[in-house]
């Protein structure tokens, strides 16, 4: 079984499920008078049929067999999961702390993920973060949240 | 003579001071993306789509144009130096080009491709300046019934075109088009699936969207992997070509130009698919194929006028129908609409400034591609020496900041994020992401046209087939289907008709 195709697969079918009742609660209507949820219905309607081809296909080994583990093997797979979990902290914090606080605490905790020395890291990050304000604030009025820091 | 001074008018605009200085700076930022692996042109114009806000239509358009070309000459630096392109359109060009590096002619191989490049570009702007007046004329004549069908041959070609499962790129489409039904109906302003965000009522932005699926999960997807580059050390010398180099590469390059261009008009085509289908021709009516692989510069001019010349004519689908040919014009597409102008047939009416100053402004950079690259090849070269885990922070900083300027709130930046991880989950299983974003940016006009062509035809789908243009433009794309159906109908056919034969013996 290509367990790589078995999971999307199923994925594909559970979006298309949970949509194809979205568009039946907005209304799919008739050809002579189609509704909101009208593409949307049809739409979902060929990933629904075209995920169940998928998983059969995988599930018959039609697509090689593999296991879910395979495209983590040897790679260095705790990177990019970290990464996501600060960029989710980020956006968490963003409107509490400030921008200039998050981001360069993000910045900082990014380069020290990439085995930056510490004091490199902090550096790098305070004048890429410095570098940032002063293109998107100051150049274009981007008004980032103040936060703690009151800027 | 019209054209001419129509061209004029361009040149006028183009080169104002501003407008100038837009057009350099997105060419230069346009080969730097080019020349850094882990970031193509998509991510790029998604993150400085913001940065376009607070500055004319025409300037924001040139800008961003211009990071879309100057990609491609910039991908051809990373493919000759270090044998990994910058970009998906520079692939091609590592197989002559690097082999050439390595027997020190990196200096012929990078003149090849910067001339090959603005000789194929400019030439390719002549051919979208004669073809698109015709066409925009053409245009106007299109009806929901046109729109429909050319919309759906876009998505056939792109899914038909794609590199991995057909199958895959299918459903990547379908899930685009999901996408496109969120936010308020075009018809009867019905709120859909908002689930309560008021954010969601414009529906999702194409920019977090493209932010997250190729700015972070690119760079998700290439943390996780062991970063060696090895440059070629040898001093770069004579990086105008020989006289020999010429007459090898002169048929290549007019053969990449016309390829280039013919591609580049149709939907899903594009500069990818333009210099794999040159370097293939290149070979195949090569009196020396063997050559091929081993440092011919017909391999390296060939694909670079290709993917320019392409770089060029994709810009006539997107300026006189409004249907953007690949993602980074579906991006730019997005631009045009946040700056309240709608490309298609009538903007060369209603907005000429915007069109002939675009256009022309493209001539010019293509030209300061030409003049500023070769004497900054020690530059980027430099700037390839920059290891990731200084890049990579900084490439998720500006996409987050990026998308936090978008409207002012984080509720884009979660967006970009959470297309961020699926970005990089698409990558792991093999799923493209440029059907989705195509079907994405097409979705509510499909769904406006369709809607509206049935309502006028009373539900009948005949009149799609009958009316002469939906007609042709449908047969087309139901072609494309079944000529890609057709090999894996008879496949089945065989595999079936072995077992029965088997379990007859």
């Amino acid at each position: 079984m290509n367990r790589h195709d078995f999971v999307s697969g199923l994925f594909g079918l559970g979006a298309s499920v949970f949509f194809v009742t979205k568009a039946l609660e907005l209304g799919v209507g008739a050809f002579v008078d189609p509704q909101p949820g009208f593409l949307l219905f049809w739409s979902t309607l060929i990933l629904g049929l075209l995920s169940i081809v998928l998983v059969a296909k995988s599930a018959m080994g039609r697509y090689g067999r593999t296991r879910f583990a395979d495209s983590w093997r040897d790679l260095t797979w705790w990177n990019p999961a970290i990464t996501v979990g600060l960029l989710c902290l980020y956006a968490l914090v963003l409107r509490r702390v400030g921008f200039l606080l998050a981001m360069c605490g993000l910045m900082a905790l990014l380069y020290a993920l990439g085995r930056v020395r510490l004091h490199v890291s902090i550096a790098g990050a305070i004048a890429t973060v410095s570098l940032a304000y002063a293109i998107f604030h100051f150049g274009l009025q981007v008004p980032f949240p103040k936060g703690i820091l009151a800027w | 003579m019209e054209t001419l001074q129509s061209l004029l008018y361009g040149f006028s605009i183009a080169l104002q001071p501003e407008n100038l200085l837009f057009c350099l700076f997105g060419s230069l930022l346009g080969t730097l993306v080019g020349v850094l692996p882990g970031i193509g042109p998509i991510g790029a114009i998604a993150i400085l789509l913001p940065v376009t806000f607070k500055i004319s239509t025409t300037g924001a358009i040139i800008m961003l144009a211009g990071l879309y070309y100057g990609a491609m000459y910039g991908g051809s630096t990373t493919s000759v130096l270090v044998n990994i392109p910058g970009e998906a359109a520079s692939v091609i060009t590592c197989i002559d080009g690097h082999k050439m590096a390595l027997q020190g002619r990196a200096g012929p191989a990078l003149g090849m491709a910067a001339f090959g490049s603005f000789i194929a570009g400019t030439l390719g702007l002549v051919g979208l300046m004669l073809f698109a007046i015709p066409l925009a004329g053409f245009a106007l004549k299109f009806g929901p019934h046109e729109y429909f069908s050319l919309i759906i041959l876009g998505l056939t070609f792109v899914t038909y075109l794609s590199h991995g499962s057909m199958l895959k790129a299918v459903m990547m489409a379908c899930f685009g088009l999901m996408l496109s039904n969120i936010g308020l109906d075009p018809i009867t302003a019905a709120p859909r699936i908002t689930f309560g965000f008021m954010e969601l009522f414009e529906g999702l932005g194409i920019a977090p969207v493209c932010m997250g699926l190729f700015g972070i999960g690119e760079v998700l997807f290439n943390l996780e992997r062991k970063y060696s580059r090895k440059i070629v050390q040898a001093k770069i010398r004579q990086l105008f070509p020989s006289k020999l180099d010429w007459m090898a590469s002169k048929w290549a390059l007019a053969r990449g130009t016309a390829i280039g261009f013919l591609l580049g008009i149709l939907p899903g085509g594009g500069p990818v698919l333009a210099s794999f289908l040159s370097y293939g021709l290149e070979k195949k009516i090569s009196k020396e194929p063997q050559k091929f692989g081993t440092g011919a510069i017909e391999g390296v001019a060939g694909p670079e006028s290709a993917n320019n010349s392409a770089a060029s004519s994709s810009f006539i689908p997107l300026l006189t129908l409004g249907i953007p040919p690949n993602p980074s014009l579906a991006i730019l597409f997005g631009a045009f609409l946040i700056h309240g102008i709608t490309p298609g047939p009538l903007l060369l009416t209603e907005n000429p400034d915007v069109f002939w100053g675009v256009l022309s402004s493209m001539y010019v950079g293509n030209f300061m591609l030409l003049v500023l690259n070769l004497p900054l090849i020690a530059i980027w070269v430099q700037v390839l020496r920059v290891p990731p885990r200084y890049l990579y922070p900084l490439i998720l900083m500006f996409c987050l900041v990026g998308a936090y300027s978008l409207n002012n709130n984080v509720f884009d930046v979660s967006v970009m994020i959470l297309f961020g991880v699926l970005g990089y989950l698409f990558r792991k299983f093999d799923y493209e992401g440029a059907p989705l974003v195509l079907a994405f940016v097409l979705g509510p006009m499909l769904d406006m046209n369709l809607r509206q062509a049935l309502l006028v035809s009373d539900g009948s789908f005949a009149d799609f087939f009958l009316r002469p243009i939906s007609g042709v433009t449908l047969g087309l794309a139901v072609l494309l289907l079944v000529s890609a159906s057709f090999p894996l109908i008879v496949k089945n056919l065989q595999t079936y008709r072995a077992s029965v034969g088997d379990e007859q013996c």
